[in-house]
């Protein structure tokens, strides 16, 4: 039997007027998946999530949480997820106990002992006004209240915005038991370093389109080796070797981007009396970077 | 920097106000124009203004409204005294809230980071949005000053003058008000707060202006509140500039002693505000409606409080009222209005604009959940749309339904206390009767919001001030009868004077229920606005 999809979304377009913030986006997440979405501002991820959870309407394509349609089923795909906004807006006059019980009533499915543990774990103090915290706290209240539901599927819109490190590695565990208890995560961030810690499979969002979408491992094939070279003088001319992209960094050094093996660069170094060459892989936030680049919006490299 | 940050707090102030400042100066204008143009059009001749004049020069229902009359026979005169007396509260209510919604609303929603940031220091941006509530008292003053000049001054009938200073006197209280508003600001230690004590305040200076205006030998008391200044200003009937010193010297001291406490006091913080813990409770959080009820229950009784004081003082002075209009003949102009029960239903107009206002303002409620992304927070749970609004509207509709009962009860208790002849059926009957107009002001202001979510509360309420408006001027003007239908204030009927009007009350509920389940079924389909 398949494993039973929390999120699917079939060439799900959204336009605001002249405006595409969506465009045919196609993505499946199953149970027990950590899913990370990534992409600059305005690449279009609160768009997404707006869409699957039915607040807005899609212009054209669909998608369903557990096979209950975004918009027309909205309250019966909302019993089965739990959602935490990058803005945590909560009743600035309730308390965050008042909050949280609120909250949970809503949803109508809380483990209470749960959520003890985790208002402990988070070191929260649920006696203030909301008013009264500061806007990392405020995101705890949303943060608590949406793990304790133990929802089948957790939506989270840049949901450590505001929290110390401390709390963020406190945010991975509980990911983790998330996981652990089969549900699905679609972690929208633009948090590298928080993506490359807790997911299993990661899309990337650009001008409302998905460029990328794989494993890390596979993603991690998209990236190249950056070789760097320091010659004795001025760098000798090298012959052209396919996809292999070179940029001067000192008046001797050279940096090589390397899509495939790097057999074929070293032939064409050798003989060439290379005083030190230092070869990595391009971690993930250079892939971004090679995916948005930095000035034109456009740089892949090595292309 | 600190230069631009100034500025644009100024602008920011000034943005989230001009619709509101619109609509204010609008209707101000609207109603002094009504007024020149009315009186001249329906006492032409001198002998017909000297006959309206003896008739109500000592009408104590119309010094209730607007203030002791001095010249009623003469347009100049009577502007004075109309425009003076009603708009001075009007530019004083809404000089206090804009305040609050600048200084201490924006603060609660955490607009002014940047003044944590260090970018502006707090007093500095006090300043600025001071100086931006005394620009739109301007606008305010401009406006009235505007309508009176091409309509009065155009005709003869003022001196350019005397418009411009009717106009400032009207303005003049909104000015003041509002440095009492930023000061409650500083005071208070949230919007509600800050809130409750202006709106007191304001609450206050009238109380004490009806007295001046109504006891005997307490005609000293208009010195004491911006609203008597305004009163003893008499631009057309002998100007009083001493008025004038008192509302600059007021204003400027007030607009300081806000900026000396704002320098010194915490973000967030107020200076009466209390540091005891919150208790929690857990009554009334199980569904947004619940929460709702929670919530309009602070705001009902502040309503209750404030309208109910009135109908206390309309009803205690029916008796006397309608005895005095008697012996002044004016029954022989105004009929049956002299009667106990025609008073009564006269002043009950006036209700019926407030519990429509009130219904209104719920509009704002929903506009308010939705910009501020709560509404996304809900409505990412099990919560159906449709079952929102539906249950935020019925929260409005009932407690419209307990305003008017509680003020045509409060009405009933000030009448009953001086033995007025008013049975308590009298009384709920009056009350009642300000319901239907105002569900459909609801009914519709919530159709505005389904419909067009980024228009806010400003449409919603512009509605209800046009309604009354037309209600007001159409008549005057000589608009012919189905013309005059166009405002649902046309079809309250005179109660406890006449039957209520059952075709035009059942009408307008027809049309609430038909707008509100419209407004459901559009905001079940409609994007949600953005947070």
């Amino acid at each position: 039997m398949a494993v039973e999809a929390a999120v699917r979304t079939r060439e799900l377009t959204k336009h605001f007027g002249p405006t595409v913030a969506l465009d045919g986006l196609t993505l499946t997440i199953p149970r027990g998946e950590v899913f990370g979405f990534l992409g600059p501002n305005g690449a279009g991820k609160t768009t997404t999530i707006r869409l699957l959870l039915g607040l807005q309407r899609p212009t054209s394509g669909s998608c369903s949480i557990f096979a209950s349609d975004s918009w027309a089923d909205a309250v019966e795909a909302h019993r089965r997820l739990a959602y935490v906004a990058g803005e945590p807006m909560l009743w600035p006059g309730l308390t965050g106990e008042e909050c949280l019980r609120f909250l949970g009533r809503l949803h109508g499915q809380v483990d209470t002992t749960y959520r003890e543990l985790l208002v402990t774990r988070f070191r929260f103090d649920p006696a203030k006004k909301v008013r009264d915290y500061s806007k990392g706290n405020r995101q705890k209240i949303q943060l608590i209240a949406a793990f304790a539901t133990r929802a089948d599927l957790l939506i989270l819109d840049e949901p450590t915005s505001g929290l110390d490190p401390l709390m963020e590695e406190v945010f991975r565990e509980t990911i983790g038991e998330a996981r652990g208890a089969g549900a699905a995560v679609f972690l929208s961030s633009h948090m590298l370093s928080e993506v490359e810690a807790v997911c299993d499979r990661i899309g990337i969002l650009r001008d409302g389109r998905l460029v990328e979408q794989g494993t890390l491992a596979e993603l991690r094939h998209l990236s190249q080796h950056v070789v760097d070279v320091t010659f004795p003088a001025e760098p000798p001319p090298l012959p052209a070797m396919e996809g292999v992209t070179a940029t001067r960094i000192g008046a001797n050094s050279v940096r090589f981007g390397v899509p495939g093996p790097v057999g074929p660069l070293l032939d064409a170094l050798s003989g060439t009396g290379v005083v030190s060459l230092a070869s990595r892989e391009q971690s993930l936030e250079e892939l971004f970077l090679s995916h948005y680049g930095t000035v034109d919006g456009d740089g892949a490299q090595g292309g | 920097m600190d230069e631009g940050a100034e500025v644009w707090v100024g602008r920011h102030a000034f943005r989230i106000e001009r619709v509101r400042l619109t609509v204010v100066a609008a209707i101000a204008a609207l109603y002094a124009a009504a007024n020149v143009i009315g009186y001249r059009d329906t006492y032409p001749t001198l002998a017909d203004r000297v006959r309206f004049a003896s008739a109500f020069r000592g009408n104590l229902a119309l010094r209730l409204f607007y203030g002791v009359p001095h010249d009623l026979a003469s347009v100049a005169g009577y502007a004075e005294f109309r425009l003076i007396g009603l708009l001075s509260v009007v530019a004083a209510g809404w000089g206090v809230f804009a305040a609050v919604r600048a200084l201490r609303g924006e603060e609660d929603d955490g607009r002014y980071e940047l003044m944590q940031a260090g970018v502006i220091g707090r007093g500095a941006l006090v300043t600025a949005v001071l100086a931006a509530l005394t620009v739109e008292c301007g606008v305010l003053w401009l406006a009235i000053a505007a309508a009176l000049l091409l309509t009065g001054t155009a005709a003869g009938d003022l001196t350019a003058a005397q418009s411009i200073m009717v106009a400032a006197a009207a303005a003049l209280p909104g000015f003041v008000f509002a440095m009492v508003g930023g000061l409650a600001s500083q005071l208070a230690g949230s919007r509600r707060g800050a809130q409750a004590l202006g709106g007191a305040l304001v609450a206050a200076a009238l109380l004490l202006r009806i007295a001046a205006d109504l006891g005997r030998g307490l005609g000293g008391l208009r010195w004491l509140t911006p609203l008597g200044w305004a009163e003893n200003l008499r631009p057309v009937t002998g100007l009083n500039p001493k008025a004038l010193v008192l509302f600059a010297v007021a204003g400027l001291a007030l607009g300081w002693a806000t900026v000396v406490l704002a320098s010194r006091r915490d973000l967030g913080a107020g200076l009466l505000a209390t540091h005891r813990r919150p208790r929690s409770s857990q009554r009334l959080l199980g569904s947004p409606t619940q929460a709702a009820v929670r919530a309009e229950l602070l705001t009902l009784t502040v309503w209750v409080v404030s309208a109910g004081l009135f109908a206390v003082i309309i009803g205690g002075f029916a008796q006397s009222i309608s005895e005095q209009a008697r012996r002044s003949g004016l029954a022989r102009i105004a009929g049956e209005v002299t009667t106990v029960h025609g008073y009564l239903a006269l002043s009950f107009v006036l209700f019926a604009l407030a519990v429509s206002l009130f219904a209104t303002s719920h509009i704002g409620a929903l506009h308010d959940e939705e910009s501020t992304g709560r509404l996304e927070t809900l409505l990412a749970l099990p919560v159906a749309r449709r079952s929102w609004l539906a249950g935020r509207l019925a929260v409005a509709t009932g407690s419209s339904i307990a305003l008017g009962i509680l003020v045509g009860l409060l009405a009933w208790a000030g009448a009953a206390s001086q033995d007025a002849g008013v049975g308590i059926g009298d009384g709920i009957a009056a009350g009642s009767n300000c319901v239907p107009v105002a569900l459909c002001f609801l009914g519709i202001g919530s159709l505005l919001f389904a419909v067009w979510p980024r228009v806010g509360v400003g449409a919603a309420l512009a509605v209800v001030g046009a309604g009354f408006l037309w209600n007001l001027v159409g008549a005057l003007v000589g608009a012919p009868s189905w013309l005059l239908a166009v405002s649902p204030f046309d079809h309250v009927a005179a109660v406890p004077l006449h039957e209520f009007d059952y075709p035009g009350g059942l009408g307008l509920l027809a049309i609430a229920v038909a707008t509100g389940v419209a407004a459901v079924e559009v905001f079940a389909r409609r994007d949600l606005r953005l947070g």
